[in-house]
């Protein structure tokens, strides 16, 4: 009886020992992710990173482009003070936009030639241009033909940040035709396109806005001059450039992981907690509000808490003498009401509220773009009447809501006439007041400064480079110097001129990584 | 505590700037004046207007917080059998107190064996044994830890246990501007977790005929595993957010909820034959198959926002749970096969092969062969000459050859299942309402991944001389693996992060010897044995990727990393160093007397002992034995990822080498107009203060100083034991025998003067980690164990 049982149990295994043995190890399909993804699922996701990445570019540019200080009761900021760079700051920068542009690859190379999804394609490729635009502006020589290759090219070489541009131009060029020819599109929605929501006019805007940004920025190398004025001349003017901002909202809402990225990052977590109370404006920013530089009632009182009465806390940026503490609970950047953290109130300004879209591109910085395309004679038109409009859509997008709609009670064509009157005698607010193509141009980038605050603080960062507007004084207080005064730079202006390549590319791609000075190399773009 | 962290005891709080040293009472910083005993207050005024005051003195807290812990374990068991049967049961006890304040630990196990011979020639064996672990530990001993390091000398932090009941260990009352109590640290986060394991095994033998042996084993062996983490919720107090405004921020709570299974099952088969041919030749042949399978499964879902405190359910949120699910099954088959052949009981030939396929590799890669040979020779028995000396019991000289193969993929959660392919999954917020969103994750694998093979070729011998029982021997090995598979870092800017692939070679060739020795053994009883070992490790990367001589396994922060590099020690440390001129000075400004780093990293050596040598004596008289177990490791370094905890803080003692005075870096040198270097006498540091110690550049970020040798002395073991005689037994009646005995473990430790922080056994990364070597604030300070047993058998 025992025996039998025991010949049946042999069976069994020889069994399975033999004829199933194949069966028995083809078992290694991921139950637990997927490991393919069409172009629809991808290209959301990858503009909504792009977003994030829009955040993290604004903080990055409100530190070093003078937007914001360091609060008291924090102590620590170590080499954010003085400007000592190592290789550690702002790694994420580089990491997190590498990774981003990995995404648009794949959506390309999925899509490439395959009929029908031209608008996925071309889409993909206006989305790679801004994000290397953002690399070379921070980074300058920086991987890009050897690029997001993959096992194919771990060791990636750096390429001349001068031809990248020129590459970027080129690449958009394309992806406009792309559009225009593209043959039985499938249509980009709200779903898969939560930047233009499928609306392709605006793309080829877009296209043409973010060609311009890279055509200024070069304008001044001389050496790209013929480059830069070809390029301008073959714009298609019927396009246009973008008139309102490029927002992205997918839904943004109050959810773990699911809030608006700058609002996230400034305001408050879904808990209600502060975000970050370490960081208040500075002296510099202000003064373009409070009446140091300007005065700007409209704007100050919904980017600034407590604008109204004074007690705004801002500092210089350096200084741990006595620096002011934030308004307990507050954001200096939030100008609602926080009354518990369970009831914290949507508002207009800079920090709108956890459901407000992620602005990539302002309608203003368009409209300064133009402005000085018109200037240097690039672009027909009036150059008062495009500056004045880029005022124009500060105020409007400043006085929005969370649903992107401007705010009950907000007029904000008698607030921009207010403005001008406020600061009747300032070229700065009243072009037709600056008696040269300078003081124009510093208006102009002025204006951009004060558009982008904490929204897209990077292209103020970009253009002070640039043009070195707003003005400076590295001997001044806090109200007219950019810098920190605890700056170790050996420059005139007090301010570094980039961040270091990243300590991960120092180690997994020593080959081609060198090193920079943080205080003697330029980008190409910048004159001094 | 077997060995504390070395700590400053002359300045209290104070923080930046420091030309003047400010005594600043909520500060956490250390970098206040000199301790001078004289009355200063602490912290903020409480709504009520008191403020504590203490003398300006050294407590010494930070080493009383740490408690001593106590361990108890109860025994039990029982054998009997018969000729047919036997059966052995038995259950234990564990209880421990943890040094960490609050923390426990219990575990209940059972152990249940039995064989028995149904049949003449079948005989059945099972073997079971549960085990249930109960932990109760704060998940946040290491931000304790560093709590604590924030706590200035004059605190004396021991008085602050009860935060729920005293309003200045309250947090809203709490003197620290900046850090929480650490014992509201380690009571408000805390971690229940349950960890139930079962084996089990059945085992049939059947001997049909005499010389074949037909043995089937089935086992399982599973974990069930169940968690709770939890986060209280906090809300400040309207006044203490008036007052500490930004610093002190509510915490809106959070639970996290966590259970899973692993489970192994393995089939084995085994037929083994026996016999001899003539008088001059054994054989003895196995042939066996064996099937393992493993699954493991987890859920994990979290909540943040509590609404009712102290309620700990995620349904008891403001927000929704989030939630992550991971499954992992992989199998292994293997068939092998073992022969051993003797001739006339001294010389023996042992030959194996296996082969084993894996579910986790492609069709193409997942079968792989590895054969091995050894030879072995006992040369007193084949030459009565040499038995018949006076000196000489036995000789055996012994040699192999082997090739291993392996997978070395995952863990034992994952076992390496689904990795061969980079994955894609929702990020950036997504799902929202617009829809879903995916990402094309950082992982790339390399195209066809492979088995790694260790080839190893080994030759010793071992030896008993007649006199004092002495016996030694000694090994030679050298091995080389190839196709190591490896997660290695590559360019962010290639679009990934990282790369799974097979790499290059390394070689590890060492010896290992060992000596036993009895000097002294007495009539009356008293006995004395000493016995040593020392094992001699050298490796080396010969090859790595086309691409690249060296491999990132795992950095620490931008100041150290541990790598793989061709031509040196596997696996290597790197961190950063100061920038040297030609003669290896420090190069400092002419002006600030400052040091500074460019962020490159140097090679410092390796983080695995090449040098491991044991001593361990037994003295025995009659009924009493004393033992002791000594180790030495040398030759290896580590690098202690501590500087916010000890320098950022000001609590290390290097921050109080120069007295917080300005002082001339040693061994530094001043660039010169012409580019030569001359070495620096008098440019001291502008600030030998928290200007100094606390910034990234000129000392915090600078890896090498928090990079000391990893070598040891160490008391391992020491026990004392007591067997009562059995004549005094045999008087109680009912007891057989019983013993009591004392033992402790990780008694002493002497370690160089340039380890300020931590016994290095005590890793980040765990001691099976490629990447051992780092220590952090995760480790709290080891401990001394003393334990006393009194066995009883009836």
């Amino acid at each position: 009886m025992m025996k039998k049982q025991f010949i049946y149990w042999l069976l069994t295994l020889v069994v399975l020992g033999t004829s199933s043995c194949n069966n028995y190890l083809d078992i290694n399909a991921n139950p637990n992710s997927a490991i393919s993804a069409s172009a629809q699922l991808v290209l959301p996701q990858a503009i909504v990173s792009s977003a994030s990445l829009s955040s993290a570019y604004n903080s990055y540019g409100a530190h070093f482009g003078g937007y914001m200080a360091n609060a008291g009761g924090f102590s620590g900021f170590g080499n954010l003070l003085n400007y000592n760079l190592v290789t550690g700051d702002y790694n994420g920068l580089w990491v997190n936009t590498y990774d981003n542009l990995q995404d648009y690859k794949y959506v390309i190379d999925q899509t490439e030639g395959v009929e029908g999804q031209g608008y996925f394609n071309a889409t993909a490729k206006i989305m790679t241009v801004l994000n290397f635009q953002r690399l070379v502006d921070a980074f300058g020589n920086v991987p890009y033909s050897e690029a997001l290759q993959g096992n194919t090219g771990k060791t990636p070489k750096y390429d001349d940040a001068a031809t990248i541009y020129q590459d970027l131009v080129v690449r958009l060029d394309a992806a406009i035709a792309a559009i225009d020819a593209a043959k039985f599109p499938l249509a980009l929605n709200a779903s898969s396109d939560p930047l233009f929501k499928g609306d392709m006019m605006s793309w080829k805007q877009f296209a043409n806005t973010l060609k311009m940004r890279l055509l200024i920025r070069m304008s001044g190398v001389s050496t790209l001059s013929s480059f830069v004025t070809a390029k301008f001349a073959a714009i298609d003017k019927t396009i246009g450039f973008i008139s309102t901002d490029a927002i992205v909202n997918p839904g943004y809402t109050k959810q773990d992981g699911k809030q608006n990225p700058t609002w996230n990052a400034w305001g408050y977590s879904v808990a209600g907690a502060l975000a970050n109370a370490s960081r208040i404006p500075t002296q510099f920013a202000y003064g373009f509000y409070k009446g140091q530089k300007l005065t700007d009632n409209g704007r100050g009182t919904v980017v600034f808490k407590n604008f109204a009465a004074g007690s705004t806390p801002v500092n210089q940026l350096g200084n741990e003498t006595g620096a002011p503490t934030i308004i307990t609970s507050y954001s200096t950047w939030y100008a609602g009401t926080f009354s518990s953290a369970t009831s914290i109130s949507d508002a207009l300004g800079i920090l709108k509220g956890p459901s407000m879209g992620q602005p990539i591109m302002l309608g203003a910085e368009s409209y300064f773009l133009q402005a000085e395309a018109q200037l240097k004679g690039y672009l027909p038109g009036t150059l008062a009447t495009t500056f004045d409009q880029g005022i124009t859509q500060s105020f409007t997008y400043l006085y929005k809501d969370v649903t992107n709609a401007v705010g009950a009670g907000k007029n904000v064509a008698a607030d921009v006439a207010t403005y001008k009157t406020d600061n009747a005698t300032s070229y700065l607010v009243n072009i037709a007041l600056a008696t040269t193509v300078e003081q124009r141009l510093e208006a102009i980038i002025t204006q951009k400064y004060i558009a982008v605050n904490m929204i897209n603080s990077d292209e103020g960062w970009n253009e002070y480079r640039r043009t070195g507007y707003p003005k400076t004084n590295p001997a001044g207080n806090g109200y007219t110097n950019i810098a920190s005064n605890k700056s170790n730079s050996t420059r005139p202006d007090k301010l570094p001129t980039r961040i270091l390549y990243p300590s991960s590319e120092q180690s997994y791609n020593s080959t081609n990584f060198k090193p920079v000075n943080q205080f003697s190399d330029l980008i190409f773009w910048d004159p001094n | 505590m077997s060995y504390l962290p070395q700590l400053q005891q002359s300045f209290g709080s104070g923080t930046t700037p420091d030309d003047v040293p400010n005594y600043t009472p909520y500060e956490n910083q250390q970098y206040g004046p000199a301790f001078n005993g004289s009355p200063v207050i602490i912290g903020k005024p409480l709504q009520d207007g008191s403020i504590q005051t203490v003398p300006y003195s050294y407590q010494g807290s930070r080493e009383k917080f740490w408690q001593t812990g106590v361990a108890n374990q109860t025994d039990f068991s029982l054998s009997s059998g018969d000729d047919k049967s036997t059966y052995y049961l038995s259950g234990q006890y564990f209880n421990q107190k943890s040094t960490v304040p609050n923390d426990a630990y219990n575990r209940f196990s059972i152990r249940a064996n039995s064989t028995r011979q149904i049949y003449k020639n079948l005989t059945a064996i099972f073997n079971t044994n549960f085990i249930a672990n109960r932990y109760d530990q704060s998940s946040a001993a290491g931000d304790a830890y560093q709590n604590l390091l924030m706590s200035p000398g004059q605190i004396d932090v021991t008085k602050y246990a009860n935060w729920r009941t005293d309003p200045f260990a309250n947090p809203n009352g709490y003197y620290n501007e900046y850090f929480q109590n650490p014992y509201f640290t380690l009571d408000n986060n805390r971690a229940l977790t349950r960890n139930d394991y079962f084996q089990g095994n059945l085992e049939l033998h059947y001997r049909p005929i005499p010389k074949l042996m037909l043995t089937y084993r089935v086992g399982i062996s599973t974990r069930n595993v169940s968690s709770k983490t939890t986060t209280g919720k906090f809300t400040y107090s309207d006044y203490t957010k008036s007052i500490s405004g930004s610093s002190k921020t509510d915490n809106a709570g959070s639970v996290n909820d966590y259970s899973g299974f692993n489970t192994q099952l393995v089939n084995d088969f085994l037929a083994e034959y026996k016999t001899n041919f003539g008088t001059n030749f054994s054989f003895d042949v196995v042939g066996g198959a064996s099937f393992r399978d493993n699954t493991s499964k987890d859920v994990n879902v979290g909540a943040n926002g509590l609404v009712i405190a102290d309620l700990y359910n995620i349904s008891n949120s403001l927000n929704n749970p989030s939630a992550s699910e991971r499954n992992y099954t992989a199998r292994q088959a293997g068939v092998y096969g073992e022969t051993r052949i003797g001739f006339k009981e001294y010389l023996y030939l042992h030959v194996t092969a296996r082969n084993d396929w894996r579910s986790i590799l492609a069709a193409e890669n997942r079968s792989f062969f590895y054969p091995s040979a050894d030879i072995s020779f006992i040369a007193t028995d084949a030459i009565p000459a040499l038995r018949n000396t006076n000196w000489l019991q036995s000789l055996k000289i012994r040699g192999g050859y082997s090739k291993v193969g392996q997978i070395n993929l995952g863990n034992s959660t994952t076992f390496g299942a689904y990795a061969l392919n980079t994955t894609f999954g929702q990020a950036a917020g997504y799902p929202f309402s617009s829809g879903a969103g995916f990402t094309i994750n950082n992982g790339l694998v390399s195209a066809s991944l492979r088995p790694e093979i260790t080839t190893g070729a080994e030759a010793g011998f071992d030896f008993e001389l007649k006199k004092y029982n002495i016996n030694g021997g000694l090994t030679v090995y050298k091995t080389n693996t190839v196709d190591q598979t490896i997660s290695v870092f590559v360019s962010s800017a290639s679009g990934f992060q990282n790369l799974l692939t097979n790499v290059g070679e390394v070689e590890n060739r060492g010896l290992e010897t060992y000596l036993n020795v009895t000097p002294i053994k007495l009539a009356n009883g008293l006995e004395f044995s000493i016995g040593a070992n020392y094992t001699l490790n050298r490796n080396k990367v010969i090859s790595l990727s086309d691409q690249s001589d060296q491999l990132i396994l795992s950095s620490v922060g931008t100041s150290a990393r541990v790598l793989a590099k061709t031509g040196q020690p596997f696996p290597l440390l790197q961190t950063t160093t100061y920038n040297r001129d030609p003669q290896g000075r420090i190069i400092v400004d002419p002006i600030t007397g400052y040091p500074a780093s460019n962020g490159s990293f140097s090679d410092i050596g390796i983080t695995n002992p090449p040098h491991i040598f044991g001593v361990n004596t037994t003295l025995k008289y009659r009924g009493l034995r004393f033992t002791t177990l000594f180790e030495y490791r040398n030759g290896h370094y580590i690098y202690n990822a501590i500087s916010t905890g000890y320098d950022f803080s000001g609590a290390g003692i290097r921050t109080a080498w120069y007295n917080r005075d300005r002082f001339v870096i040693p061994n530094s040198s001043v660039l010169q107009a012409d580019g030569s270097y001359v070495a620096n006498t008098n440019i001291a540091v502008r600030s030998g203060g928290a200007d100094f110690w606390t910034d990234g550049t000129r000392n915090t970020g600078i890896g090498e100083n928090y990079t000391n040798s990893a070598g040891f002395w160490k008391l391992r073991e020491a026990s004392v034991a007591y067997d009562f005689p059995r004549s005094m037994m045999a008087k109680t009646g009912f007891l057989k025998g019983a013993t009591l005995s004392v033992q402790g473990r990780n008694l002493f430790i002497w370690v160089p003067k340039s380890n300020l922080y931590t016994d290095p056994e005590y890793s980040a990364n765990g001691t099976d980690s490629n990447a051992v070597g780092f220590t952090t604030l995760g480790q709290t300070p080891p401990a001394r164990y003393f334990g006393g047993t009194v066995s009883l058998t009836f």
